[in-house]
């Protein structure tokens, strides 16, 4: 499980912290990014193997992340579970045919967010 | 005279220095006060994450700054968790001391701290349904702002009437007792009918307008009576609110209405109509978009062109309805 690193891109901190401590306690590493482009430079860098995506974010938005990403061969594969206060259908059916893998809406469960980290890096 | 001029020049001078020197004093001074509001969220922050994931771990707040930074943090992360992690904020704020100091701050003579306790406690904590009431009735709209906000967060059912009463009195706004009803969900959809058969003028119409938003098609027989309601505020509210709710069945009580004596009252039932979809209705609305004032002959023509009518010869309104449909095609 040390080995799994994972990326939160979210711009508010103490819902970063907050990823960040759950993340960690299960034995994880985490690195943080508080926009899309900051997100985009360490996954380049880091490779990875999950990413968590805020939708909302200044300079690039989560959308923009994921679309870059999957245009790109080498991150076209990386596992993305979105996390957003947008909460509408059409906003979770945009959020996927973007290409997300999950989708988990605000207010969310710390619980449920390690539970679906855990079932996606299961499945890649 | 030149002894006075220098005399007075000196104690303008002296009182410049002194409004420099407050206003750099609280600068200084709120600096100070913002490096330790920082400081002390930076020492919360861990213990309040620990109990966040379910760790018994005990807060020793000790100064005013440091609970009024554990309340903005656990507030933040009461509006942003659900399940096991906002029972663990729950309960870390009524431990630290929190809540009762939102309650005390829901109370003070500053209107602009009432507001920020008001909205805090809507994202913590136990049912404060009778606090937030009568915050309702606030002197500050700010305060009644949260205060209904809060009451939706809570999803309090005891907050569905006094929040319909101050939407339909225009004393909140709008959108935001609206959307405190959605937060309660179903009982306050409930709640409403009744103010509907029976609330003051103003409530009642408020009341339709609420249920267009939250009802479903089993509340259209009410509304469909309340289109008979002598008040036309009452009577358009209810023509909208059927037309929002997509009850097909109501279109046929609804085509009457395009002969309501008050315009804006017709020009809501045309639009209905159109949002409907109601076919039968496109005789009637031609009709009207030829020959009635302009507003219900507008809104006739847009719901004519929308429903596929077909017009030989048509006047300046349904031309200008056909050029719009076309233009947004």
């Amino acid at each position: 499980m040390a080995d799994t690193t994972i990326l939160i891109a979210e711009d508010d901190p103490d819902i970063r912290d907050l990823v960040v401590f759950r993340l960690e306690r299960a034995g994880w590493q985490v690195l943080e990014a508080g926009d899309g482009e900051q997100a985009l430079e360490i996954i380049r860098s880091k490779k990875p193997d999950l990413v968590i995506v805020d939708w909302m974010m200044p300079v690039m938005s989560g959308i923009e992340l994921i679309s870059e990403l999957r245009e790109d061969p080498e991150t076209g594969s990386l596992p993305i579970l979105m996390l957003s206060a947008r909460a509408q259908e059409t906003d979770i059916v945009h959020g996927f045919t973007s290409g997300a893998n999950d989708y988990l809406t605000k207010p969310f469960s710390p619980q449920e967010l390690f539970l679906r980290v855990q079932a996606l890096l299961a499945r890649s | 005279m030149t002894t006075q001029l220098i005399a007075l020049s000196i104690a303008l001078g002296v009182v410049n220095i002194v409004i420099a020197g407050a206003v750099v004093l609280n600068r200084l001074v709120a600096r100070y006060s913002d490096r330790r509001y920082r400081r002390a969220v930076e020492q919360v922050r861990p213990i309040v994450l620990s109990a966040i994931a379910g760790d018994a771990v005990s807060l020793g707040v000790r100064s005013r700054i440091e609970l009024l930074a554990t309340g903005d943090l656990l507030a933040k992360y009461g509006r942003n968790l659900s399940g096991d992690g906002r029972v663990h904020v729950n309960e870390l704020a009524e431990r630290s001391g929190v809540i009762d100091a939102l309650v005390r701050g829901s109370q003070s003579r500053r209107s602009w701290k009432r507001a920020a306790c008001v909205y805090r406690l809507g994202d913590l904590g136990r049912n404060q349904a009778e606090l937030l009431i009568v915050r309702l009735s606030d002197s500050d709209r700010r305060v009644r702002n949260a205060a209904a906000r809060s009451l939706g967060k809570q999803r309090c059912t005891e907050g569905v009437r006094p929040i319909a009463y101050a939407f339909g009195r225009g004393t909140i706004a709008r959108a935001v007792g609206a959307q405190a009803l959605i937060d309660i969900g179903p009982p306050a959809a409930d709640a409403l009918a009744r103010l509907l058969s029976s609330g003051p003028v103003l409530v009642q119409a408020g009341a339709a307008e609420l249920l267009g938003r939250l009802g479903t098609v089993s509340h259209s027989s009410l509304l469909a009576e309340a289109m008979d309601h002598h008040d036309p505020e009452v009577r358009v509210a209810a023509v909208r609110a059927l037309g929002r709710i997509g009850a097909r069945s109501a279109a046929a009580r609804i085509l009457p209405v395009l002969g309501d004596p008050v315009p804006f009252v017709r020009s809501a039932a045309a639009t209905a109509l159109g949002a409907l979809g109601s076919r039968d209705a496109i005789d009637a609305l031609t009709v009207m978009a030829e020959s009635d004032e302009y507003l219900p002959a507008r809104a006739a023509a847009e719901s004519a062109v929308l429903l596929g009518g077909r017009f030989p010869d048509p006047g300046p309104h349904l031309r200008e309805a056909i050029r719009m449909s076309e233009v947004t095609a």
